[in-house]
């Protein structure tokens, strides 16, 4: 009985040792980007006597406070705007080039208090006349 | 073959088969074979088999047994330290990536956020993979281990093999032989 129960101590020793020894708690941080700011919908751009309006919608305001607008020609060079105000919808652009010609695509995404960047919108192209 | 290399093989075989060779002294009868039996003590056997599976039992006869412990055993160590090492190298490279993550917090981007992610979430599995396989071969060398233990504490693990073949070396007629013996216990 002795001997048996020595037996038994001798692999479950072993057994629990190299359990310990060999220990996986390693464990995937907290997931904060997903759901963390959504992406902004329906965005559209229309172009009128030579004033540049952007449109958009949020699904959800939670976390946004800001918005960044970029515009990108088709050279790939882009040019940004911050909207201040998360609960805007529309933003007037009036510096860009608007020669006749032009392309633009334009693109949304929203910005916490961390400065952390959300999802991009889908783009809309704009193409001046 | 040349003359000058015949004669050393041939002086060679009749020393080795214990025959008379020309020319040299017939003082004393030449031993043709000696037989020495030096039997390994058990504790000393343990010990063996205690440093490494399957030691005690080479020495002190069980071949078959000793050798494939000697041999299973290195085998599921090298697998083990294998994926041990493995396991580390996918920890360090998760740690980096994990850092990245949480600095993208503030500043970075939600595209640069899940491109992490997903490197974090494959190493992960490496990860996992890796330690499944480290304790499957740890766990398995701790069995033999124990295995080994057991058997040469507790069973017969190190008591002297009385092997049923063997070959031995008889006189046939003048010359020196050797005969297969069979023993039936």
């Amino acid at each position: 009985m002795t001997d048996r129960l020595t037996r038994i101590l001798v692999v479950a020793g072993g057994a629990a040792l190299l359990a310990v020894a060999c220990s996986n708690d390693v464990e995937l941080p907290t997931n904060y980007h997903d759901g963390r700011l959504a992406a902004p919908e329906q965005v559209t751009s229309n172009l009128t006597d030579g004033t540049l309006t952007i449109e958009w919608q949020m699904p959800t305001l939670e976390n946004v406070t800001g918005l960044v607008l970029s515009f990108t020609d088709t050279t790939g060079a882009e040019t940004t705007r911050f909207v201040e105000d998360g609960t805007n919808t529309s933003y007037v652009e009036n510096t860009i080039s608007l020669d006749s010609g032009a392309t633009w695509v334009i693109r949304l995404w929203a910005v916490d208090d961390l400065g952390f960047f959300g999802p991009r919108s889908a783009a809309d192209t704009l193409m001046v006349p | 073959m040349t003359s000058r290399t015949s004669l050393p093989l041939t002086l060679f075989l009749l020393l080795a088969l214990g025959l008379p060779v020309p020319g040299m002294s017939q003082e004393r009868p030449p031993k043709r074979f000696e037989i020495r039996n030096e039997p390994v003590g058990k504790s000393r056997a343990q010990f063996l088999s205690g440093l490494y599976p399957g030691l005690g039992q080479l020495v002190t006869g069980h071949r078959d047994k000793g050798t494939a412990m000697v041999v299973a055993h290195t085998g599921l160590l090298v697998v083990w330290l294998t994926s041990h090492a493995d396991y580390n190298t996918h920890e360090e490279q998760l740690a980096l990536y994990e850092d990245r993550y949480l600095d993208l917090q503030e500043g970075g981007s939600f595209q640069e956020a899940e491109e992490t992610w997903q490197l974090m979430r494959e190493r992960k599995d490496d990860l996992d993979r890796s330690h499944l396989l480290r304790m499957t071969f740890g766990l398995l060398a701790a069995g033999l281990y124990s295995y080994n233990l057991v058997d040469v504490l507790w069973l017969d693990g190190v008591e002297p093999a009385s092997s049923a073949l063997s070959l031995e070396p008889r006189r046939l007629g003048d010359g020196a032989g050797v005969a297969l013996v069979a023993r039936f216990d």
